[in-house]
């Protein structure tokens, strides 16, 4: 049930990034909707280890099941890519506002002829 | 030896950190270290590259850790190619800029030691988790690459490129969860195994998205957009290594995450046609688009699409010799597209514009960079004696050999239409112009760079005749990733097969 509505929240979350992706024209929001959409593949990632009976993988003898680390390490750097991309997309951002003067991506085309 | 898989990634890593520090403390250091780095890498890449030529695979396991739990980097036949043109293209590269760099290489060098550990990495690792960081870690330096001039058009191509990218990461990141959930292992090796017994739905949707994900990266039309305005803003400098480099190790991902997934002998027939019908659309696209460039970094940058549709071309025709070939042309490529974008480079600086039709009397005032210039784009338009003709015979050849006649119109076609923008941009070079030319500002470097430049230009010709000496190398490992028996596809394919266990073959041939 839980995992259902899980992986109905990550196709939500998805679509939602991927409207804002192609709808806005704003360089920000376009940052934030690329942003949503990775939120949602992690949330995949994230489901590929839930296991409400598993304990934390550590090694220990009186512990027989534990949840998988890998896609919790996998998530973790996919955050941190996610992080440091969109932390360029803004950096960019700013660039472009200063030196061309708009954050509007539909004029930018016209600028850089 | 089993060391030097870690080492290709750890010198260009180490060097982008040692090289920023020294750029602080004794910014005079700088070029004899970035020389020191890319001796090193080119050296341990090429000993790395010969030895698996020589005995077979070679792999190490991250801290002694065996399959199951630890991460295996290994360097087989099929990887052993392209980690050649990551391990040698960029550290020339590195020497390049730091033979042309006037002041100190800054930021840039630093960026080019992280693509080379990035590139060098994606060739050597055999685990997907370990593929994607290499993967995103390209992506963001390539970002940084394109505007690393910091003004406001480089900075809004790469924003181009970030979208792109992203989604292109996004694509990746959903085809190892699939992946994942299915096999349970992110191991390439166990994966490859696997992949026959994976649910075709499963395997369509992965194949899907590993098909947009690289797609992306190495421009298949219409997701190449990005790419010509990438490599103008970047600079010749770094465009030479992100289509000589960068693309043809993307290249590689690809054919190692499909082939892998496609389990041996059958790949999935619609992925091998929209490879097939992809290139060939990517070849025609890119070279019509390249005649109609006024700028020499977007002619050579839809040069690039053409190229990659070349390749594309060979490896969807589904035999071990398409594949083979589709590989020495990815080679060859990055060797003459490295040689064109430098030597480019040198005759746009005499001539103080990349405008084609503003070049007249190039050729005298600069007449080595504009026969070093001739030799790298004779051999991308593919004229004999140069290795392009001998890459792009050999994919005709493969094509004819599955009774397929369109993909050969389309060579031919293509090379038609890249020799009239290349013979167009001659022609200007070699008008007499009316009033002489005011002397270039002299440039730095001019000899080493155009040692360097030579160098890449005798490969052009040496390799056009050593093509047979190779082939067989490559034979076996288009055979070797197809799973085939020997002696199927390629004419020239009787090779004994290999003693040393190959981690990503079949279990049994």
């Amino acid at each position: 049930m839980i995992v259902a509505a899980t992986y109905a929240a990550a196709a939500a979350v998805m679509c939602i990034g991927a409207y804002g992706l192609l709808v806005r024209r704003n360089l920000i929001h376009i940052c934030m909707s690329i942003s949503i959409m990775e939120t949602a593949a992690i949330l995949l990632v994230v489901l590929l280890a839930y296991d409400p009976a598993g304990s934390a993988p550590i090694l220990d003898p009186e512990v027989a099941r534990y949840v998988d680390p890998l896609p919790h390490a996998l998530a973790l750097t996919a955050i941190v890519i996610a992080a440091a991309v969109t932390a360029l997309g803004l950096a960019l951002a700013v660039i472009i506002h200063r030196r061309l003067g708009t954050l509007r991506i539909d004029e930018l085309p016209r600028l850089l002829r | 030896m089993s060391s030097f898989p870690v080492l290709v990634i750890l010198i260009p890593l180490g060097g982008a950190f040692l090289v920023s520090l020294v750029q602080l403390l004794l910014p005079r250091l700088v070029k004899p270290l970035l020389i020191a780095v890319a001796l090193a890498q080119g050296l341990v890449s090429a000993a790395l590259v010969t030895a698996v030529a020589r005995s077979g695979a070679v792999s190490h396991h991250l801290g002694g850790w065996p399959a199951p739990v630890g991460i295996a980097l290994v360097v087989d036949e099929l990887s052993a190619l392209f980690l050649a043109v990551a391990g040698i293209g960029m550290p020339l590269t590195l020497l390049y800029l730091t033979a042309t760099s006037r002041t100190s290489p800054g930021k840039t060098a630093v960026l080019l030691c992280l693509y080379a550990a990035a590139t060098a990495g994606q060739t050597v690792t055999g685990d997907l988790f370990n593929l994607f960081v290499f993967i995103e870690l390209t992506t963001v330096v390539t970002i940084g690459l394109i505007a690393r001039k910091g003004t406001g058009v480089s900075a809004a191509h790469a924003f181009h490129y970030l979208l792109y990218a992203s989604l292109s990461g996004l694509f990746l990141l959903l085809a190892i969860v699939l992946l994942y959930r299915a096999t349970g292992t992110l191991d390439l090796a166990r994966i490859a195994a696997l992949g026959p017994d994976l649910p075709p739905r499963v395997a369509a949707l992965a194949l899907a998205s590993v098909m947009v994900a690289f797609g992306i990266k190495i421009a298949l039309v219409p997701l190449h957009l990005w790419q010509p305005g990438a490599y103008a803003a970047a600079g010749s400098s770094v465009a030479a290594a992100l289509s000589g480099v960068g693309m043809t190790v993307s290249t590689y991902a690809l054919v190692r995450l499909v082939w892998s997934l496609g389990g041996g002998n059958d790949v999935p027939g619609l992925v091998l046609r929209v490879l097939l019908v992809g290139g060939c659309v990517n070849v025609l696209v890119g070279h019509v688009l390249g005649l109609v460039q006024r700028d020499i970094r977007r002619m050579l940058a839809f040069s690039s699409v053409a190229h990659a549709g070349y390749i594309l071309m060979g490896l969807g025709l589904g035999t071990a010799a398409g594949l083979a070939a589709g590989m020495l042309h990815a080679a060859n490529h990055a060797i003459m597209k490295m040689a064109a974008f430098w030597s480019g480079r040198a005759l746009m600086q005499h001539a103080s514009t990349p405008w084609i039709p503003r070049l007249q009397g190039v050729a005298y005032a600069a007449p080595g960079w504009f026969a070093l210039f001739m030799v790298a784009t004779l051999a991308l338009v593919g004229i004999p004696p140069f290795h392009g003709f001998a890459s792009k015979a050999l994919l005709a050849r493969a094509s004819l050999d599955q009774g397929l006649d369109l993909p050969v119109v389309v060579i031919a076609v293509g090379t038609a239409i890249s020799l009239a923008y290349y013979a167009r941009l001659y022609v200007v070079a070699l008008r007499i112009p009316r009033r002489p030319r005011a002397p270039p500002p002299a440039s730095p470097g001019r000899w080493a760079a155009g040692l360097i430049v030579a160098v890449l230009c005798l490969a052009c010709l040496a390799l056009g005749f050593a093509t047979p000496a190779v082939m067989p190398a490559l034979d076996r490992a288009a055979i070797r990733a197809f799973g085939l028996p020997a002696a199927v596809g390629h004419p020239r394919s009787e090779t004994t097969p290999r003693s040393a266990p190959d981690p990503f073959g079949p279990e049994a041939p």
